[in-house]
């Protein structure tokens, strides 16, 4: 009786000690891992600006804005302490824990088999992506695969990038082979498919430069996804999931709590739309560089980016913003576009680069780089390239470089695409220089990754266990 | 033959003392027995030895201690007249559970009497006692009206768990949760922001009339039977009650005044703001684009960070006569304040009562923000018999909030924040007199983006009611002679409802910048909150041998408290004519309920031999629903004792009349943390999923990481302290010295993110605190004239001695990240950042110095601290501590004839204060107002300005900004807190019909003399958040009050 007086169970919060037992407990456990997706320390902002905003696509609007923090991760001054840093690592860690909180306990689970595979399959995926992105900012970062307690998590050391790859190619192959083809119920539509494992393995396979492996795992995603014919229809809010969608980020404006995201806010200029004044920071604004970058007659120019706006109902005024994240704010202010992450144009793209980089070939036939290149470029209305006009590798190179980049444009790959093409000092360089007139180098070597949030290395205080990156 | 000693104890009015204690000593044999007086304070002690004489030793609390010697058994009743006692030994003292005589206080109780309190125009006792008692620091975070208070006792003893004394009203310890009960004026689904408005004080609900006493038990002897609520002191606060003089007395005390913005800030007018503009905008031109000349128009600069808004050309033409608005002039006004209490006490011998009414009612200096009390008290003692009592607390309260967002940034439509930023070219109305909107929201040219602060102080509603019932009841049985049995029930039931509306008149900056009509928004919150507790306890006063007293105390109490709020949003109202939910056309909804539970057993001994030696010794055992299930006991105890010297009979030093040396030491505990905050508590990370837009799909992560072994924080107390008393009470001093050593520290550590979680509450760390308290009173001049003096002083130190398991410095969070460190060695919650260097005034001066690569002059110089040739993170340092170095108060009061006045002080030293609004008008950026010192700024290596100033720029650069010593100022001040000057009208003039006719003048918070260029050096952004103290966030501005008031009594 007096224990029963003073052991009060949480009234309006579960606990996961005694949580996780139904299918449906398991289900609920994994959306929380794509919950995490959505976060502005992750899809939601931060990563945007780590990968958009850090290369040649786009800038910031006000400089000045939150004592310039976007403005350190376009000019490459970011202190360890930049809040981007900071937010990119702490969200891509929340996703890891929730998945290996699913992980830790779905083998034991006694719960329907198909079931069983599924939320495995998706907690590996989720995981992945997150330690995909963590090693491409950050290199070698801590390799949690199990649940960690705040003390446990004390010891952990950066691990090597070869471990967290391995681990991450382990992990994707799995859930491959558990994850579905497609999903019959509707409601699950947006879940990681097998198709979702093997892109982003071979995306993985790419970054990691073995194109031979890329080239396997890429072609058994191709039956399943096909091009939109129209480009624009990828993002649409209404319908973010295509059947060029291999995997996306959803959000869903009007939700209480709210399900949006702030793009419009975060990306629009001052916009008057419909009879009301808009103002959201500018930022993540396509460059003068990017919108010169669009062949002519580009049909994915209009449907990525515009460089006129409405500031008042007779006013147009000359400004550059992102397009692709254009839907109106509901009344409770959030904003309902999609991100993709992963799409069919990417797969066949990567197909062409492994290709390529496996030797140089003239076919333009289905099944060949330049194939995949002009099946991308067509449904942009240009031209098919011929050996004519790419002779060579390189050249094929430099044209799969360029396609990626106006074809992808804000969807967070161009950073990558520039390192792992070698071209992100140079590219960034000359465009200090031409877009903010800053001659002398301020780019070097060690920016190609970003510092370990300074508060990480504060909380393991030991520089040597737990260093930070050349540089910084 | 008779051989009984009897007789009848009295009281000067010749009132029956019953309970008083009487020893009969034999003269020869030198045995003695005893016994108490009943309810007609008759006593009798019998079978007696005849033949012998007897010394009878009467005594009773309160009053002087009566010797009667050579008493035959057999003779006359004796009748016995004791006197109060004047002496400061003899006065009452409420102690936890109980009271006790001062002689016989064995730990260190300061207290503060009724008479002490009145006169002040305060809306609570946190404001009364400020300044008053030694080691007692009263912090007035806010100036709004029944705003946030703290108080700290003897330091810092938590890092993150609550640092609130637990309150103690009329026996009933008061739940710290409803400080969160409040609701928020958040703007509605915007993730990620914090409430900056402080929570109003759940303690204003308790009316200063009608306090009789209040005891603040500061060391842990005093405190450990509070048990595990115990560490941050105790406060008990005890209500007027009847008195058994039979004849009622009726009072009435009233004051009305006015009330003004005691400092405001100075700050540039629009002709040298628009000077600026025009600066800061050209030299982030030339940043950017340094082949560019300052003469380019707007079209070629393109950008609208660039570009010279048309607004500021008038000024910088210097058109005479243009608007320049004063915007602080604009919100702040003359605001009155009225108070009312009307009461009605006395009684008979078996029924006393204290009846009261109140109504209290302030504006608050800034418009439209007030607050409304309206209050009534019952205190009913009555005794049934000779042996049972019975008596009734009961105290229902209303309170109304008029809120006004005064306290946050002016993104999220904090008034003062706004009004310190706005731009002072344009007006605050129109032509037309209608208010002007949509001015600051000129958004082209980068101003502050604010709107108007009097459009938002005036148009947005902002409600809070609270009510609240707080009662008791007890019933006490005397079962035997001095033993007594208590049951004794209370509790506190509050109500606190919020309606929130922001109308379409007004612009908006979040979720999205943009100019009026925006979207309606409203909220409408409730929260109740229950609290109830129940408590037994038997007392047991008995005397061995006359000389050997005892006091017993056994209790056993449980408590628990739920409370349960609820919240509705809703937008997409279709005008501003109905600004209820109903009228919205997308709500939300949440709510959420919580309880905690504590059961206790309790003991103490008292014991006092001759009157000299005093021995006491408490256990309490604290079992506390918050706490991991592998830790949810935990005990208390304590030792104190005390030696009267100046009662022996060898101490012959007729100078002092009293000295009594006191020593105790003891475990107290600190429960104030989240109610579930040992178990992995999941909650919902929903996520969108289906066709289409698809729809949300539950998810469930986890929230906070599980701690089984979560525990009290554990605080051991060292204190010894003097009592000292010379010249018939003339000077009296007492002097304490206390170690506290706090262990289990709660404290929610920063972890590292690869665990998923970025803080984890656990026990860890520990932390000291060591000081010395002086309170001195002298009675200087007696007579006709009298003049008495209270001063006070004392010095805490605070130092960690133990931080997390690899001793790592805590870095915490305030407005800007990571400018807070706690370190071992050094005290809780310094200012964390870079050292500043004044301004670079020219490039060779750079070149000279490490600095940031872009570094231009005119930018700030960071020192490079650790002097490795380059200003990074590793040049952070500790840029100061809010803890003060001493605190010290000092009330004179002086009384001649009717005519009386009081002068009291109250002072901090060597406090820094962290003024973040500095970033925002000490920035040089142009887009907001700044303080008439940043006119110094550097303008070239020819006109370098102060040194200390910062080119104008638009555009930060070199961070400059960033988080320095140039943020850091001296917190220290000396408050004129109150001034009274008052006449007491003569009795004979109304034939004695009226006991007490007093008027008086008070003039409140008059002056401060302080080099902080804030608004109120008190100020803590962060009250609730000891590792983030003392920061200026925008804060309210304290007021000075001048109130004209009257006492009468018949």
């Amino acid at each position: 009786c007096q224990d029963d007086f003073i052991n009060l169970a949480s009234i309006s919060n579960q606990t996961s000690s005694t949580f996780f037992k139904s299918a449906s407990d398991f289900q609920q456990g994994v959306n929380a891992i794509y919950d995490g997706l959505q976060s502005p320390q992750t899809y939601g902002k931060a990563y945007y600006y780590l990968m958009e905003v850090r290369s040649d696509n786009t800038d910031i609007g006000d400089r000045g804005a939150n004592a310039g923090i976007a403005s350190q991760v376009d000019l490459f001054t970011e202190i360890t302490s930049n809040p981007f840093v900071l937010d990119a690592y702490a969200g891509s860690y929340v996703i890891i824990a929730r998945a290996n909180a699913v992980l830790d306990r779905i083998d034991g689970a006694t719960i329907d088999e198909t079931a069983k595979k599924q939320f495995k399959g998706e907690a590996l995926f989720l995981r992945s992506l997150a330690y995909f992105n963590l090693v491409r900012l950050y290199g070698k970062v801590p390799l949690v695969v199990r649940t960690e307690s705040p003390n446990e998590s004390l010891n952990a050391r950066r691990n090597e990038v070869s471990e967290i790859y391995a681990q991450i190619e382990t992990d994707l192959k799995t859930a491959a082979g558990l994850l579905p083809v497609s999903y019959t119920a509707a409601t699950d539509l947006g879940r990681a498919t097998s198709g979702s494992a093997s892109a982003l393995l071979g995306k993985v396979y790419v970054t990691e430069k073995k194109w031979s492996d890329a080239t396997t795992v890429l072609k058994t995603v191709l039956p399943t996804y096909s091009l939109l014919p129209t480009y624009a229809d990828l993002f649409r809010a209404e319908s973010p999931i295509t059947a060029e969608t291999i995997f996306a980020v959803r959000f869903r404006k009007g939700q209480s709590p709210s399900e949006g995201n702030l793009y419009f806010n975060d990306m629009m200029p001052l916009i008057y739309v419909n009879g009301i004044s808009y103002s959201g920071a500018g930022n993540n604004r396509p460059t003068a560089n990017i919108a010169k970058a669009y062949e002519p007659g580009d049909k994915r120019f209009a449907a990525s980016l515009d460089t006129l706006y409405n500031r008042t109902a007779t006013t147009v005024v000359k400004g550059n913003y992102v397009k692709k994240y254009f839907d109106l704010p509901a009344t409770t202010g959030d904003e309902g576009n999609s991100f993709p992450v992963l799409r069919y144009a990417d797969v066949l793209l990567l197909l062409a680069e492994a290709l390529n980089e496996q030797g140089y070939s003239a076919a333009t036939a289905e099944g060949s780089a330049l194939g995949y290149l002009n099946k991308v470029r067509s449904r942009a209305g240009l031209a098919a390239k011929t050996a004519a006009d790419l002779p060579g590798q390189e050249a094929v190179r430099d044209a799969i470089f360029k396609e990626r980049r106006v074809e992808l444009a804000f969807e967070n790959d161009r950073w990558f695409d520039l390192i792992r093409n070698s071209k992100a000092l140079p590219v960034l360089q000359t465009h200090l220089a031409t877009e903010y007139g800053l001659t002398t180098p301020v780019l070097t070597a060690n920016r190609l990754l970003y510092p370990i949030p300074q508060r990480e290395i504060d909380v393991h205080n030991d520089l040597t266990a737990f260093p930070q990156n050349p540089g910084y | 033959q008779d051989r009984t000693i009897s007789g009848t104890i009295r009281d000067e009015k010749n009132e029956a003392i019953p309970g008083a204690s009487v020893i009969v000593k034999n003269s020869q044999t030198g045995l003695t027995s005893g016994t108490l007086s009943d309810a007609t304070g008759a006593f009798k002690v019998s079978n007696l030895p005849t033949g012998n004489a007897f010394s009878v030793i009467i005594s009773f609390i309160g009053y002087e201690t009566q010797t009667l010697p050579n008493v035959r058994p057999g003779q006359a009743p004796l009748s016995v007249q004791l006197k109060e006692s004047a002496s400061v030994l003899e006065q009452v003292v409420v102690i936890g559970y109980g009271s006790q005589r001062r002689r016989e206080i064995t730990g260190a109780i300061a207290s503060v009497r009724a008479a002490e309190l009145k006169d002040q125009p305060v809306a609570n006792l946190e404001q009364a006692i400020a300044g008053k008692l030694a080691g007692v620091q009263v912090l007035q975070n806010s100036g709004a009206p029944g705003g946030s208070m703290s108080i700290r006792i003897r330091g810092l003893n938590s890092i993150s768990a609550g640092t609130d004394p637990l309150y103690v009203i009329d026996g009933f310890p008061i739940s710290n949760d409803l400080k969160n009960l409040q609701g928020s004026t958040d703007l509605i689904n915007i993730s990620g922001i914090s409430s900056f408005q402080k929570s109003p004080n759940p303690m204003s609900t308790l009316n200063p009339d009608d306090i009789e006493s209040i005891e603040v038990l500061k060391d842990a002897s005093a405190a450990s039977i509070y048990g595990s609520r115990a560490s941050n002191g105790v406060i008990l606060v005890t209500t007027k009650r009847g008195k058994k003089d039979g004849k009622p007395t009726f009072s009435y005390s009233s004051y009305g005044g006015v009330q003004q913005a005691s400092h405001t800030i100075k700050l540039m007018d629009a002709y040298q703001w628009s000077q600026l503009v025009l600066d800061g905008k050209n030299n982030a031109y030339l940043d950017a684009n340094p082949r560019a000349s300052i003469n380019d128009d707007n079209t070629v600069r393109a950008s609208s960070t660039y570009q010279i808004p048309p607004e500021i050309l008038p000024y910088l033409a210097k058109t005479p006569g243009l608007t320049t608005t004063d915007w602080q002039d604009a919100i702040f006004r003359n605001a009155a304040i009225q108070n009312h209490t009307l009461s009605a006490s006395g009684g008979t011998d078996k029924v006393q009562y204290y009846i009261s009414g109140n109504y209290f009612d302030q504006q608050g200096i800034v418009i439209a923000s007030g607050y409304k009390r309206y209050g009534v008290r019952t205190n009913l003692t009555a005794s049934l018999t000779s042996k049972l009592k019975v008596g009734l607390g009961f105290n229902p309260t209303v309170d109304h909030y008029d809120l006004v967002n005064t306290e946050g940034p002016f993104i999220y439509d904090g008034i003062i924040d706004n009004a310190l930023k706005a731009a002072p070219i344009f007006p605050v109305y129109n032509p037309d007199g209608s208010v002007a909107i949509n001015k600051q929201n000129a958004i082209a040219y980068g101003f502050s983006g604010g709107e108007n602060p009097v459009a938002l102080a005036t148009q947005i509603k902002d409600k809070l009611n609270h009510v609240r019932l707080l009662g008791n009841i007890f019933g006490e049985y005397e079962i035997i002679n001095g033993l007594t049995f208590k049951t004794y029930f209370a509790s506190d039931l509050n109500y606190f409802g919020r309606n929130y509306y922001r109308p379409s008149t007004l612009g908006a900056y979040r979720p999205i910048q943009q100019n009026a009509p925006t979207i309606p928004k409203g909220s409408a919150q409730n929260a109740s909150a229950r609290n109830w507790l129940w408590e037994n306890t038997l007392t047991y006063a008995f005397t061995l041998k006359e000389a050997h007293r005892f006091n017993v105390l056994l209790g056993y109490t449980s408590q628990k408290n739920r409370t349960d709020a609820s919240q509705v949003d809703g937008t997409g109202f279709p005008n501003d004519a109905v600004q209820t939910i109903n009228a919205a056309t997308i709500t939300s909804g949440t709510s959420s309920a919580s309880e905690w539970s504590l059961l206790s057993y309790l003991g103490r001994i008292n014991y006092n031999f001759s009157d000299r030696y005093f021995l006491s010794a408490s256990l309490r055992r604290d079992g506390s629903s918050r706490f991991g299930a592998n830790n949810k006991w935990g005990y208390f105890p304590s030792v104190s004792g005390a030696w009267l010297i100046s009662g022996e009979n060898f101490f012959k030093i007729p100078a002092i009349t009293e000295l009594k040396l006191r020593a105790s030491y003891g475990l107290t505990g600190n429960f104030q943390i989240d109610n579930y905050g040992s178990l992995d508590l999941l909650r919902a990370n929903n996520y969108i999923l289906g066709a289409g837009t698809g729809t949300t799909n539950n998810g469930v992560g986890l929230s906070q990481p599980a701690n089984p072994d979560l525990t009290w924080e554990k605080t051991s107390q060292f204190n010894a302290g003097l009592d000292l008393g010379l010249f018939r009470g003339r000077i009296y001093l007492s002097a304490d010295f206390y170690k506290s050593v706090t262990k289990d520290l709660l404290l929610s550590v920063n972890v590292p993110l690869s665990s998923g979680f970025a803080t984890a509450l656990r026990n860890v760390g520990s932390v000291q605190n060591t000081g010395v308290e002086l309170g001195l009173t002298t009675h200087n001049l007696e007579g006709a004239f009298k003049w008495n003096t209270n001063f006070n002083i004392s010095a805490n130190r605070n130092k960690v001695l133990q931080l997390g398991p690899n001793g790592a410095p805590i870095i915490s969070d305030g407005g800007v990240a990571s400018i807070f460190i706690t370190q071992i060695g050094s005290p809780i919650g310094n200012y964390y950042g870079y050292v500043n260097g004044g301004v670079f005034k020219n490039q060779s001066e750079i070149d000279a110095y490490p600095h940031y690569a872009t570094t231009k002059p005119g930018d700030r110089k960071f020192i490079d601290v650790n002097g490795d040739g380059k200003i990074d993170a590793n040049d952070r340092t500790i840029i100061g501590s809010y803890f003060p170095k001493f605190i010290w108060g000092l009330t004179n009061d002086f009384r001649y004839k009717g005519v009386d006045l009081a002068v009291s002080l109250q002072a901090v030293q060597g406090s820094k204060i962290l003024n973040l609004q500095r970033r925002y008008i000490y920035n040089l950026e142009g887009n907001a107002n700044q303080m008439i010192e940043a006119l110094n700024y550097w303008k070239s290596p020819t006109e370098p300005g102060d040194g200390n100033t910062t080119r104008a720029n638009r555009v930060t650069n070199a961070n400059s900004g960033q988080i320095s010593s140039f943020h850091v100022e001296d917190g220290s001040y000396v408050r004129l807190r109150n001034v009274t000057l008052g006449y007491s009208l003569n009795r004979k003039w109304f034939s004695d019909k009226i006991s007490t006719a007093r008027i008086y003048f008070t003039a409140q918070n008059l002056h401060t003399w302080t080099k902080y260029t804030g608004y109120n050096p008190e100020v803590n952004a962060r009250p609730e958040s000891p590792l983030s103290q003392g920061e200026d966030y925008g804060t309210y501005p304290l007021s000075r009050t001048y109130t004209l008031g009257l006492n009468l009594s018949f």
